[in-house]
Formats: C-alpha cells, sequence, structure tokens
C-alpha cells in the first residue's frame, strides 16, 4: 500500500526542488550594472576591452593638448567668457563621443562585425562598458579643464561652467546611447552625432552671446535636475545594453551595408 | 535542438524567406541551394544577427532572442565575410575572440595552439595576418568557430577559397565535431556537402523544398536520370528536349547525363540519380518544360 502511494505521488520536497532547478535554468540572470561591469573586467580583461588603446591615448592626447592650448591663449587673444561656456558645451561630448564609437568604425572597416556581435559578449556589450568607463573619464577630464579656465580667468564661473559641461556630457551620452540601440547602420550612427556638434558649432559661431545668454539663463536647480534625470536614464540604459534583450537582431542588413 | 517555426524575413516589401520551419539535432546540415537563396539570411536570423518578420527560433524552447548572451554562449559562427584585424596574427586573434567568448585566457592559452594545428596554421602562429591568403584566414575562421566548443556551429560558406585538399581535410573535421552538435553549414557547391551531410536542406522559391537524407532526396529523380551517347552533331537538337545535366567527351563522342521522364531508346541507360542531378534539376529555370 505504502509502496504504490510512493511511486504514483513522488516527494513533494523532490517536486519543489526539481521545480526550482527548471526555474532558475529557465531565467535570464539579471545582475546589478557594477556586477556585471566587473564581471566583464575580469572574464574579457582591459587588454581586450580597450583593444584599441594607442588610439586612445592619442585621442586624449590631442584633446588635452587642445584644453591647454585654449587656456594658455585665453588672454592673449582676448576670447570673452562669452565663447567660452559655448565651447564647453561644445568640446566636453566630443572626446567622448570619438572614443565611444571608435569600435563601430573600426569593426565596420575590418569586418568583424559579425562575429563579434555572435560572442557571449558582443560589441554592444563591450561598447557600454567603454562608454560608462569614458564618460567618467571625460567628466574628470573636463573638470580639470574648467578648473584651469576658472584658475586663469576671474570672470570666470566654475559652477556655472561646471554645470554647462556635465550636463552636455551627460545629454550627448544619453543621446548616444539611444542613437547606437535605435539606429544600426553606422553611417546614421556618425550622423546623429556630427550634426549634433554641427549644431552646437553653428550656435556659438553665429552668435554666441544669444548662446551664451541662453546657457547662463538656465537657473542651476534645472540643470541639476537635467543632471540627474540624464544620469538615471543613462544608467539605466547602459544596463539595458549589458544585456542586450531587447535587441532585435543587430544588423538590418544580410550582404554589404 | 534548435527550432525554426513559421519564420519568414522580408526586407522592407520584398520577402526573402517565407513560411520557413526547420528542427536540427546533432549532426551536420547541409543548406545547399544558389547564391541568392536565401542562406545566409537564414544563417544571420540563427545567429541573432537579424530578426524574422514573423515565427520564432526556439532552442531547448526558448527564444533565442531573449536568451541573449547565454543563446550566444553556445554558438560558434563562421561569417560568410569573415573579418580580421590585419595587425594581429592569428594567435591574438583568437585569444581577443576567446575573451569575448569568455573564456579565461589560461583556458585560451592552452586551446588556441590545438585548435591552429588541426586547421593546420602551426606554422603561421606568429605571422601577422595582412599576409595570409585566403584560404589561411578562412580557416582561422574555422579554428575561431570552435573556439567555445559550442553546440550550435554554424558556417556559412566555409569552403570558399579553400584548396582541394584543404576541402578534405575540412569535411573529415566535420564529421568528427558533427558527432555531439549541431553542424549547419551553407554551400552551392554540392560536393561539398555530399559526403558529409547527414541531411540537405533546399531553399527554392523563398521556402524549403527538401530537408531530408541525400539517399530520401535522390529518390524523386529515381527512374528518370540516364546516360547516352552522341555523335556531336546531334547534341544541340538534343539539349532542346532534356535536360542536360553533364556532358564529357568520349573516343570523339559525347556522352550525355540527363533527365527524361520515361527511357524510351534502347541506346539510353538509367543510372542512379546523385544530389549533384537534383540540385541542377530543382534549380533549372523552365525545368519542367524541358522535360515534356
Ligand atoms: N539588406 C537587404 N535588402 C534587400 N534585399 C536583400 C538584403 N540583403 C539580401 N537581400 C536579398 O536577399 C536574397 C538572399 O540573399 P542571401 O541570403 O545573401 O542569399 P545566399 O546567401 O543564399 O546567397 C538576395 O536576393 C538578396 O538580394
Ligand atoms: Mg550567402
Amino acid at each position: 500500500m505504502d509502496k504504490n502511494n510512493q511511486s504514483l505521488f513522488p516527494d513533494e520536497r523532490l517536486v519543489e526542488s526539481e521545480i526550482n532547478t527548471i526555474v532558475v535554468k529557465g531565467m535570464v540572470k539579471r545582475d546589478s550594472l557594477a556586477k556585471m561591469l566587473i564581471s566583464m573586467y575580469k572574464q574579457i580583461g582591459i587588454r581586450f576591452i580597450m583593444r584599441d588603446y594607442k588610439e586612445i591615448i592619442a585621442a586624449v592626447a590631442v584633446m588635452a593638448l587642445f584644453m591647454y592650448v585654449m587656456t594658455k591663449n585665453g588672454q592673449t587673444t582676448q576670447y570673452k567668457q562669452t565663447h567660452y561656456y559655448g565651447m564647453i558645451m561644445l568640446v566636453s561630448p566630443i572626446l567622448y563621443m570619438f572614443l565611444s564609437i571608435f569600435p563601430f568604425i573600426q569593426n565596420k572597416l575590418n569586418e568583424t562585425y559579425e562575429v563579434e556581435m555572435t560572442c557571449k559578449y558582443n560589441l554592444y556589450q563591450i561598447a557600454a562598458f567603454r562608454m560608462f568607463s569614458f564618460s567618467i573619464f571625460c567628466f574628470l577630464l573636463n573638470t580639470i579643464w574648467i578648473i584651469l579656465l576658472a584658475m586663469k580667468f576671474s570672470s570666470f564661473q566654475f559652477v556655472q561652467a561646471f554645470l554647462i559641461s556635465t550636463t552636455s556630457l551627460l545629454l550627448f551620452s544619453l543621446v548616444l546611447i539611444y542613437i547606437l540601440s535605435i539606429v544600426k547602420t553606422l553611417i546614421a550612427k556618425v550622423g546623429i552625432q556630427l550634426s549634433w556638434i554641427g549644431i552646437n558649432l553653428m550656435l556659438v559661431i553665429i552668435d554666441s552671446t544669444v548662446y551664451y545668454k541662453l546657457l547662463v539663463s538656465v537657473p542651476w536647480y534645472l540643470y541639476g535636475m537635467i543632471i540627474c534625470l540624464a544620469s538615471y536614464l543613462y544608467v539605466k540604459k547602459i544596463k539595458e545594453f549589458m544585456l542586450q534583450n531587447k535587441l532585435r537582431g543587430v544588423n538590418g542588413y544580410v550582404n554589404g551595408y | 535542438m534548435l527550432t525554426v517555426t513559421n519564420v519568414n524575413k522580408k526586407f522592407g516589401n520584398e520577402s526573402i524567406l517565407e513560411d520557413i520551419q526547420l528542427e536540427f539535432s546533432n549532426g551536420v546540415y547541409g543548406l545547399l541551394a544558389p547564391n541568392g537563396a536565401g542562406k545566409t539570411t537564414l544563417i544571420k536570423m540563427l545567429t541573432t544577427l537579424l530578426y524574422p518578420t514573423k515565427g520564432e527560433i526556439l532552442y531547448e524552447g526558448q527564444n533565442i532572442f531573449s536568451m541573449g548572451e547565454n543563446y550566444r554562449d553556445l554558438i560558434g559562427y563562421l561569417p560568410q565575410q569573415f573579418g580580421y584585424y590585419k595587425n594581429y596574427n592569428p594567435y591574438q586573434y583568437l585569444q581577443y575572440l576567446a575573451a569575448l567568448k569568455g573564456i579565461s585566457k589560461q583556458a585560451a592559452n592552452e586551446k588556441i595552439p590545438k585548435l591552429l594545428k588541426l586547421v593546420a596554421l602551426e606554422d603561421a602562429i606568429k605571422k601577422k595576418m595582412r599576409k595570409f591568403s585566403g584560404g589561411m584566414i578562412q580557416r582561422v575562421g574555422i579554428a575561431q568557430a570552435m573556439l567555445n566548443d559550442p553546440k550550435i556551429l554554424i558556417l556559412d560558406e566555409p569552403t570558399a577559397g579553400l584548396d582541394p585538399k584543404e576541402r578534405v581535410r575540412f569535411r573529415n573535421l566535420l564529421s568528427e565535431l558533427a558527432r555531439d552538435r549541431i553542424v549547419i553549414l551553407s554551400t552551392h557547391i554540392v560536393s561539398d556537402v555530399e559526403s558529409i551531410a547527414n541531411q540537405i536542406i533546399m531553399i527554392k522559391d523563398k521556402q524549403v523544398l527538401f530537408k531530408d537524407s541525400i539517399q530520401i532526396i535522390c529518390q524523386k529523380l529515381q527512374g528518370k536520370v540516364f546516360e547516352t551517347e552522341m555523335n556531336f552533331d546531334r547534341v544541340q537538337e538534343f539539349r532542346r528536349h532534356y535536360l542536360s545535366l553533364s556532358e564529357r567527351q568520349e573516343n570523339g563522342r559525347m556522352m550525355i547525363r540527363f533527365i527524361a521522364e520515361e527511357g524510351s531508346s534502347s541506346n539510353w541507360k538509367q543510372v542512379n540519380p546523385t544530389l549533384e542531378d537534383v540540385f541542377l534539376f530543382e534549380y533549372q529555370d523552365h525545368s519542367l518544360e524541358q522535360l515534356k
């Protein structure tokens, strides 16, 4: 009697553990961003995440040189501070843009996209890791530049410039990551970014005083709110990029581009 | 088990694949069709590079797109266009891809020399890839696809650029590998898959035409393939009535292998159809009219 019962109804605990393993196996793991970044760093290693470290160093050097020259020559060419805020808005995200988009250009030129996209860690995950680190790096670099400017020019408002620079970098980062996740062709990716620079450049060239007034008239708490919101969305989007589950197929083409 | 259910793919309004139903379990699958039939399109959907317009692709019951990196971890893929970084040597390139595949440095350093030996590149390990021939690059591509010991190995026209000797090596390698995994290879060359594929998948008019063993596919033409010998001056007239599959000269006469509904002449010799015959028959324009 007992024996029969046992074979008909398996042990409840066994059933439960079976169910648990099935559930665990079927779940796509969702770790925190920090955990994902660390595990990527450990598994891939900085050598291959920053595969193009020579180009990265060169780009950073060029940007640092540019910032240095801008600061040094500020006095002699009698730049007004009106130029500077617009310039900061314009310059802040450029290095970030270049560093972020560079792997996409490289693998397009070398046609390594498809292999890299079908690996466990695909290009988008690497790009997300890089973007996250570069955004912090560029933030620091920009801040140092602004400190130097503030030390040099008495009329220069550090807080104002800091808010402008950080907002610019963050907004741009956010736009870029949305572009990368929506737009699939490289030309469109680069095009949209260049137009960001173009618009800013135009604003600086056409009427830097009006642009200056606009940038200055935005109250600090609005900048603060934009920064908070943008950071939140940015981190959220980076994480999404890492998980890569929402992207419905990564290219829109079969042959050619 | 990898299952493709009701998959359609369109580019804009142009439909490329329609209502594709396939099932893959361990073994070699030859995806055989002429250029432009949609082989690469299908393969890119299997590798998550392209998203189907309609339908689903499941691995062990889970949608491969929502499996994300867990699925990519299972596949090895050689694209039709295998790109590489020119200043890397094969060892560095494989190290890089191994890292992306989540393989530890130590395991990679153990595995890479073995793989390069397997594809006969052990002498070129430290040579920059920009100096490689097409065949050598293709072999790096094959090695790369096997780095993570994939459960699903997908190769898009893998024999392109390989010389006949390399092709034989490659075929032997594949049959060895296919024992405990799914191997899908696409080609438009019949001899590439004839000897190794357990199943042949042919695509025609955007749909799966056959998915069967070679034996069963060949039966479709059983009793319809003949060989005969004739003088050259009659060949042209003959071609107008029958679909000629292959022709060769022998002793000043022409040997023709062709398709006919039934034998109608005593010097026609009925022969066993081959996969090549079926391929030529199926992808011949107006072949049905020629039959009559
Ligand atoms: N991005 C695209 N837009 C429109 N049509 C495409 C695109 N990519 C491929 N095609 C078409 O899809 C068909 C199948 O191509 P493909 O899958 O590369 O064939 P195969 O690999 O069998 O040679 C071809 O007719 C090709 O012209
Ligand atoms: Mg193709």
